[in-house]
């Protein structure tokens, strides 16, 4: 909750595409983003991070050496490679290794449920208010400012005070919290493109209001879309991990990463490694996602110079 | 000019009625009420007797509309509320810890500004090079590292490996009090400033004004600081905005790590006392500011770029 | 050289030399002469010390609002009561008041205050400065979190309800003696009266401030008020005119001044004691784990059980779920290795719980045995009641680290023997809000903070107390009432403490509760503080009165 909506806001703003006017772009065209993007050695580095964690999150079950949750109150705080734990067990003897890999899938999970409903929301309303401007307009501004003017961390408390500390209300607290960035930046592509020679084209040949939307807006609003989403799927993690620290999050014994960040707080200066561990592992998590958002961005932007 | 200014401060109102009835029915969601403020925390019981003589002094049992429109009323008179316990109005409360506050937010905007354009200027004019990379692995470092390691890594260094500076605390408003949370604060920041600074210079450096500048025998140095900076500058503004009162209320890690008696912690401590008169008046102080400071880029917004004033 | 031509034992015992100076070695010790131990060192007057058990901020200066541990903490150096408890057994002793009788009908306490205790205006303690006071808290305009404690006084309830001036049991017999009668006989008063509510204010003062009193607080304790910066320090100055003194006749205090400083974050605590900014701190388990073994540290803890019990508590107004039954109780009683989890998730920082009281609690049985950690006993019980292949429960705890790492570890205890328990942790608050409205199922929490035996089983279990007043469970046992009503009327403490000895043997059997571990109360100080004592009650709870720094520490 103490992260800024930065890096998504200064896409925002930088991203007009005066270059895409065509319609929904032929299949070629992704081809050829895929092929830029492999040039960008951030963008693939960042991709070989998210891949590792998706790849970790999906084979959890068998790549984890020990069960994430069974205790063994005879090996406590144990040291990294000690008494067989790679990454030193915790106050409860649990393998923080076991732990940090299960946790992938908590984070992931986390990343991709909580930007799908802000991406999902936000397009919506974004859309409705840039399209059809006036009083559809007013209103969903009106919403996004008092919601960015709403303390986050309140919001969130109260909602997951209300509806019960669970993951999937921490779904929902995050997602309700994320969406009116990307709301404003849809909005803000509808209105640069509802004005467009192509949309007066298709208007006079008698599409319907719904049609011009899907085939001819959302599409090329579709890169910054995608940019922003990815690059909220960083602070999707990251605020799951505060929120744990503030005893919001998953429920124990989950292991999230957030979690072990939190409960190893109080041994920071006795066992480091159990705030060490999950903690690097969110720094290369957010790490690669936003490389790879970035990579994604300079590849869609076509003033960027090559 | 006044009468954009004008419109944006009337957008404001509903802006401000939306926060308070918002949170008020989060209160209102949220388990505990105010009678919690007769029960010890360690001991966790509240005697009946008790909580039926608040609740009737205080009008808690009444139905929601009523509470609300009471409230409202009361605040349009310009009463925040008074904690009897405390002997002081939500006012004071938030008057006491104003200055804490100023001084933490102002010193960490400066610092994450100041960090973080420079950063995103010097990526951005030698961009594709490995210096590039390197900012920009460092600002996601800034990005990417949750606030309280930070503070805590920064304090164990800093305070304790090295005594250079007062672990925690205000002292009496001595600067080295003020080191530390700041620059853990400034940095939690700083990286997405860069980012985004390095962004809006990347699009403002190659756009054709600059290249005709550039073009007309202009100096690189100047062309960048007269040209391409202050058009970069634009966004920059618009996430000052909408950071300065995310800054306020997000630095309730950093105030707790630090006990640093900011408004962030003011809140929280609100909510956990179910004080919802003090919540209440925080929302309110947030929301005044976010409004303000909004309205305020919007106007240079007007002034900078004139295509912007006929909204 | 004590002698020559080298060291033989046997010539050296017999050495008449050795032996006298043996003999002059030994009553110098014995005489106090030469100390042999850190006890007999004469204190010394002066320094700045700096505490900082506070983790949240004070609510108010005045004794009606002395609620918390950071309000009463801060509080109690400011001002006297009565009596107050003493803080090694945990019984009542005499303060300003240094005698009372108790008349034979038991209705009746009689106070007899010291002649010369002053305010810190100079003004005299009366006893008609503890009626106006007693008043004070009692009136509901004021609404302070202790008006219902003198609710068994003669005349309250007209007092409340405004049909009387003043409360008629509190009577002001002369200048120095105080009488308080009960409606009921009560062996109670005296323990309600050491609570920091019941301490004497000067009328005058509160009249003249009114609401400013809180910030602005004047009492008859060691320490002066000088000021408050909310969120940051509160800080005390010595009385120079306290009426106590120490046991060589010395005026107490010793400390110059007192600062109480507000550091929220326990790591952040530990890196202040460490650069040497605070003087002493109640540590948490972690710490503990660290200072244990800390070089320098390690001689300067001060341990002490307190009065809280952990516990596992059932809902018994639920009808048709396992736990209605008492074997499944007693399963779950059975099925806990305390002893483990003390030493191991607690780091020993706790000590094991077997019956409801804290053996180190006044009148409490120390030979009371509890359910043993017996796996397979608690799984035939469960076969017993009908749950062969377990159940499935919710249980719900705060977030406070005390009690997260202990109910994770219950959850493996309770799975092998086939109880399934979904945990549900919460904030403080809103865990203590459901608690206290019976929306659980299970609870993992703590009761106590009183050091009065026949209180601390009241609030969990009488069927008066049902509900937020402590009694979370709803248990509710007529013979138990019974017992403990008894209890409250009996005339001498011998019958009191059978009667509610009785009533715990019951409790337990019935088993509302699992009990867990009893708090342990760590101080961590700085090498140059001396004369802290053990607090029973409540380790945060310190008497400063007595505390010396044996040398000034270079402040930074």
């Amino acid at each position: 909750m103490d992260k800024p909506a930065s890096g998504l806001m200064g896409a925002v703003t930088a991203l007009r595409l005066p270059g895409r006017e065509a319609a929904v772009p032929p299949a070629s065209v992704w081809r050829l983003v895929w092929r830029r993007l492999r040039r960008n050695r951030s963008a693939m580095v960042g991709l070989l991070a998210v891949g590792l964690l998706a790849a970790v999150a999906l084979t959890a079950p068998w790549l984890a050496p020990r069960d994430p949750v069974r205790n063994d109150l005879t090996h406590t705080l144990r040291p990294p490679n000690s008494d067989g734990f790679l990454l030193g067990s915790d106050d409860l003897g649990r393998d923080v290794l076991s732990r940090v890999i299960w946790g992938s899938r908590i984070s992931l999970t986390v990343g991709l449920v909580v930007q799908s409903i802000a991406v999902v929301v936000g397009t919506l309303l974004g859309l409705l208010a840039g399209f059809y401007g006036g009083r559809a307009d007013d209103a969903v501004s009106g919403v996004t400012n008092v919601m960015f003017a709403l303390p986050r961390l309140l919001f969130a408390m109260a909602i997951v005070a209300a509806l019960g500390p669970s993951l999937y209300n921490v779904f929902i607290a995050l997602g309700v919290v994320g969406w009116p960035t990307l709301c404003r930046l849809v909005r803000a592509e509808t209105i640069s493109l509802r004005g467009k020679d192509f949309v007066e084209a298709a208007r006079a040949t008698g599409a319907t209001d719904l049609r011009i939307i899907m085939r001819h807006i959302l599409p090329n609003a579709l890169s910054p879309i995608i940019v922003v989403g990815t690059l909220g799927i960083a602070r999707a993690i990251l605020a799951e991990a505060s929120l744990s620290f503030l005893g919001l999050g998953a429920q124990p014994p989950t292991p999230s990463w957030g979690i072990m960040m939190s409960r190893g707080q109080a041994y920071i200066w006795s066992a480091p490694w159990l705030m060490l561990f999950p903690g690097l592992a969110i720094f290369i998590a957010v790490l690669g996602v936003n490389l790879l958002g970035d990579g994604l961005r300079d590849v869609l932007d076509p003033r960027v110079r090559r | 000019m006044l009468r954009y200014a004008v419109r944006r401060l009337a957008l404001a109102v509903p802006v401000l009625l939306g926060i308070t009835a918002i949170t008020f029915v989060l209160m209102w969601i949220i388990p505990g009420d105010a009678t919690q403020a007769f029960v010890d925390p360690k001991v966790g019981t509240l005697d009946p007797e008790v909580a039926r003589a608040a609740r009737e002094r205080w009008g808690l049992d009444a139905p929601f509309l009523v509470q609300y429109g009471k409230y409202l009323g009361n605040i349009l008179r310009g009463d925040l509320g008074y904690s009897h316990v405390t002997n002081q109005s939500v006012r004071d409360a938030i008057l006491e810890v104003l200055p804490a506050t100023a001084r933490l937010a102002l010193t960490a905007l400066v610092i994450s500004t100041l960090f973080g354009m420079s950063i995103g200027v010097f990526t951005a004019l030698r961009r594709g090079s490995y210096l590039d990379t390197a900012g920009m692995v460092v600002t996601l470092f800034g990005v990417s590292i949750p606030t309280f390691w930070l503070g805590l890594l920064l304090m164990w260094l800093l305070a304790v490996h090295w005594p250079l500076f007062p672990p925690t605390g205000y002292g009496h408003g001595e600067v080295s009090y003020l080191v530390l949370p700041a620059v853990t604060l400034g940095l939690s920041y700083a990286g997405g400033m860069a980012r985004l600074t390095r962004s809006a210079m990347l699009d403002v450096i190659n756009a054709d004004y600059v290249r005709t500048a550039r073009a007309k025998g202009a100096g690189e140095r100047s062309v960048i600081a007269r040209h391409a900076l202050p058009n970069a500058v634009i966004p920059v503004l618009t996430l000052i905005g909408i950071d300065l009162g995310g800054l306020m209320s997000g630095a309730v890690i950093t105030e707790t790590v630090f006990s640093w008696p900011g408004i962030g912690r003011l809140m929280v401590d609100a909510i956990q006392q179910r004080n919802l008169l003090l919540v209440q008046g925080c929302v309110l102080f947030f929301g005044l500011i976010f409004v303000s400071v909004n309205v305020g880029v919007d106007l240079v917004y007007g002034l900078v770029d004139p295509r912007i004033r006929y909204d | 050289m004590l002698w020559p031509g080298g060291l033989n034992v046997r010539h050296a015992v017999t050495n008449r030399f050795v032996i006298w100076m043996v003999a002059i070695l030994v009553s110098a010790i014995a005489l106090g002469a030469i100390p042999a131990n850190g006890q007999s060192e004469k204190p010394r007057y002066g320094g700045v010390y700096i505490r900082n058990n506070l983790y949240s901020d004070p609510l108010s200066m005045d004794p009606l609002f002395a609620l918390g541990a950071a309000t009463v903490m801060t509080q109690m150096n400011i001002y006297d009561g009565l009596v107050k408890l003493d803080p090694d057994r945990g019984t009542v002793v005499p303060d300003i008041a240094e005698r009372w009788t108790h008349s034979p009908d038991g209705k009746t306490f009689t106070f007899y205050l010291r002649k010369g205790v002053t305010f810190h205006d100079g003004s005299e303690v009366t006893a008609a400065d503890f009626k106006y006071h007693f008043e004070r808290v009692a009136n509901t305009a004021n609404l302070s979190p202790h008006m219902a404690r003198l609710a068994g006084v003669v005349g309250v309830k007209a007092f409340q309800e405004k049909r009387a001036e003043d409360i008629a049991g509190i009577k002001v017999l002369d200048k120095y003696t105080l009488q308080i009668s009960m409606e009921r006989p009560n062996i109670l008063l005296p323990y309600h009266l050491t609570g920091v509510w019941a301490s004497a204010v000067p009328r005058g003062v509160v009249e003249r401030l009114g609401r400013e009193f809180g910030t602005n607080p004047v009492g008859s304790g060691p320490f002066m008020f000088e000021s408050w910066a909310r969120g940051r320090e509160l800080v005390l100055k010595r009385y120079p005119h306290y009426w106590r003194k120490d046991k060589w006749g010395n005026q107490l205090p010793y400390l110059d001044r007192l600062i109480f400083r507000l550091i929220r974050d326990m790591t952040a605590v530990e890196a202040e004691m460490t650069v040497g900014n605070v003087d002493s701190a109640w540590i948490s388990d972690s710490a503990y784990l660290r200072y244990k073994n800390h070089p320098v540290f390690k001689k300067h803890l001060l341990e002490a059980p307190e009065f809280y019990t952990w516990h596992i508590g059932f809902n018994l107004s639920m009808s048709g779920v396992p736990w209605a039954d008492k074997r499944v109780r007693q399963a779950v009683n059975h099925a806990i290795d305390r002893k483990t989890i003390v030493d191991v998730v607690r780091q020993g920082k706790a000590y094991v719980a077997r019956g409801i009281l804290p053996p180190s609690m006044f009148g409490a049985d120390p030979t009371f045995t509890g359910y043993v950690y017996n796996p397979e006993k608690a799984k035939r019980l469960l076969v017993e009641a009908g749950y062969p292949n377990g159940f499935t429960a919710k249980i719900l705890s705060s977030d406070s680290q005390s009690v997260v790492p202990v109910v994770e570890a219950i959850l493996g205890y309770l799975n092998a023997v086939g109880i399934r328990l979904q945990y549900e942790v919460l904030d403080s608050v809103t865990a203590r809000v459901r608690q206290q409205g019976g929306r659980f199922e299970l609870y993992a929490g703590s009761l106590g903070g009183v050091g009065h035996l026949l209180i601390y089983l009241q609030q969990g279990f009488h069927s008066r107390f049902a509900g937020p007043g402590g009694n979370y469970t709803r248990y509710s046992n007529p013979r138990v009432d019974q017992l403990l009503d008894r209890a409250a009327e009996a005339r001498d403490t011998n019958t009191m403490i059978r009667l509610v000895r009785e009533a715990e043997r019951i409790i337990m059997d019935d088993a509302p509760w699992s009990v867990l571990t009893y708090t342990k109360g760590v101080v961590v100080m700085q090498p140059y503080v001396r004369g802290l004592r053990r607090v029973q009650i409540d380790q945060d709870f310190q008497v400063m009165e007595e505390a010396w720094l044996a040398w000034s520490p270079r402040r930074r």
